[in-house]
């Protein structure tokens, strides 16, 4: 009875969320071609800003001939300025499944709080965050909204190693260094201790600080660098057999709770670097999570290059390798199309090879309709 | 008549002339108060929302003109690079951090007017709009101006590179 009754509710959840998110698409369609407005959001500093995106994404895998709605997300952003150094961001998802998880996520749901934080500014090279926020890991986990990437698959680097958010403080800035640009944080993230939920299925940290920088090299390369030292707690589902990470038999006796509850803190490293020019982008991210005995650690990375067509039509391509904390290295291919439409409607079609054993990763064919709001 | 046609050709040259000085010169306008030396790359940093602050700690409250408005085209191109629609994609990027880009102003007028009155505004006008400066007004920087400020166009073109990324250390 009570699985009739959550598979109901999820029913009617995705449902719900799918169609908030279709509704969303839609209006910000209309509204965009309506008043023939430039892309970017013509808005003033103000107290309140209302804004969020919302996407739909259809995939066909590349061993089935079903077509199926791979995910519903819809975000709403709120964010404003107190004083002129007091700003705040508070973000709400829907999202009615998601890809971006391990495997067997396919019946999941969530409404969740995922940013909620506060900045206080002393200066450009001072600033103090304190809330809930995206781990300053990368590139990409940053500006990770679906209208904002070129791939609606989200490389397994830019989250497989970390929790996407991290409720603490940081310390951040940006200021110039010869002339260039350049910026730093410091995050601390205590783990919130009694606030779990045994059926998250979200990695999240239990206990984390790092610290990341970034500075423009020459004109249109940018490097950023990252390290931390992590203790995770996974999600049930990083156990399963269909789960990327495969144990081999006998290879971990430590029981499950040891498995999803890291002890020790292991030390996590990256570098992502980006180059822009003329319309097209070169972009590399690298992440790398030591073990805490003297296996080898998880090590994973992509290069994705997005070239300009004609218009807003982008030919998007990447390669990325990924080499599980247990298991061996699993390559992924993606070739796509990427096409910017009126205001800030995006499109993406593209399809991702994964070699063999398939069923732990997105593969096949997607295709993706996203805009911000 | 020969009059009369001359002195027409003359007007018509004469408003061309004003016309192409219009299009060409760009004038960077701070609050009075505003002591920070003014160049493109801190133009750059500051219309990008990347410096916050000027260096007495007072806010920065930079104002755009209208998106399809010369001005804004001209100051697009010689202080950040590119055009306008070429930093579409990073201010969408911002706009996911809760970050606006600059408010718009309708006119050269409005601009003026508004920087006089607010502490930590800089704005940007046509240079014929800043023959007289208003009170309250410092011009600070000259862009895309005739010969005479020409070694400043060759400062101006090396700045002329792809928006950042939006995800640095946000």
């Amino acid at each position: 009875m009570v699985r009739i009754v959550r598979r109901m509710t999820s029913r009617a959840y995705r449902i719900v969320a799918s169609s908030a998110a279709l509704a969303a698409l839609l209006g910000a369609w209309t509204a965009a071609a309506r008043a023939q407005l430039p892309a970017a959001p013509a808005s003033s500093p103000s107290r309140i800003q209302v804004g969020g995106y919302a996407s739909l994404t259809w995939s066909r895998a590349a061993d089935s001939t079903r077509v199926r709605l791979a995910e519903g997300n819809l975000a709403a952003i709120l964010s404003g300025s107190l004083t002129s150094r007091i700003t705040y961001l508070a973000e709400l998802d829907a999202v009615s499944s998601s890809r971006e998880n391990y495997a067997g996520r396919q019946d999941d749901r969530q409404l969740e709080v995922a940013r909620l934080y506060a900045d206080v500014s002393y200066s450009d090279l001072l600033r103090l965050r304190v809330g809930r926020f995206l781990t300053p890991i990368g590139q990409w986990n940053e500006i990770h909204a679906e209208p904002l990437t070129w791939t609606a698959v989200r490389p397994l680097t830019t989250y497989r190693s970390f929790a996407k958010y991290s409720t603490g403080a940081a310390l951040a800035g940006q200021g110039s260094i010869l002339s260039r640009d350049a910026g730093y944080a410091v995050w601390v993230a205590p783990g919130l201790l009694g606030m779990r939920d045994d059926d998250e299925e979200e990695l999240e940290f239990s206990g984390a600080v790092g610290t990341r920088t970034a500075v423009e090299l020459t004109r249109g390369l940018w490097l950023g660098l990252s390290a931390a030292v992590v203790r995770e707690r996974r999600p049930v589902s990083a156990l399963d057999d269909d789960s990327l990470e495969v144990p081999e038999p006998g290879e971990d006796d430590e029981d499950e709770d040891d498995e999803r509850e890291e002890r020790e803190g292991r030390a996590l490293g990256g570098f992502d670097l980006t180059y822009r020019t003329r319309g097209m982008e070169l972009r590399s991210e690298v992440v790398w999570l030591a073990r805490s005995d003297s296996r080898p650690g998880e090590r994973a990375g992509f290069v994705q290059l997005a070239l300009p067509l004609r218009g807003g039509l982008h030919a998007v391509g990447r390669a990325e390798s990924v080499t599980p904390l247990a298991g061996s290295r699993r390559e992924l291919w993606l070739g796509g199309l990427h096409w910017r439409g009126p205001g800030r409607v995006v499109v993406k079609l593209e399809h991702q090879h994964a070699g063999r054993v398939p069923g732990a990763v997105a593969h096949g064919w997607f295709l993706s309709v996203s805009s911000l709001f | 008549m020969v009059p009369v046609r001359l002195i027409t050709v003359l007007i018509l040259v004469a408003l061309g002339a004003r016309t192409a000085i219009a299009q060409d010169a760009v004038a960077v306008v701070v609050h009075a108060a505003v002591q920070d030396p003014i160049d493109v790359a801190t133009l750059r940093r500051v219309f990008l929302v990347r410096q916050r602050f000027w260096s007495d700690g007072i806010a920065v409250r930079a104002v755009n003109q209208p998106a399809r408005s010369a001005v804004r085209i001209r100051f697009t191109r010689e202080a950040l690079g590119g055009t306008v629609q070429d930093y579409s994609t990073y201010w969408n990027d911002l706009w996911f951090h809760g970050t606006a880009p600059p408010a718009t102003l309708a006119s050269d007028q409005a601009v003026l007017l508004f920087v006089a009155r607010t502490p930590g505004a800089i704005g940007y006008v046509d240079e014929v709009s800043v023959s007289e400066p208003p009170s309250g007004i410092r011009v600070a920087l000259r862009l895309g101006a005739a010969s005479p400020r020409a070694p400043q166009r060759e400062t101006q073109r090396e700045t002329q590179h792809a928006p950042p990324p939006a995800s640095w250390v946000r």
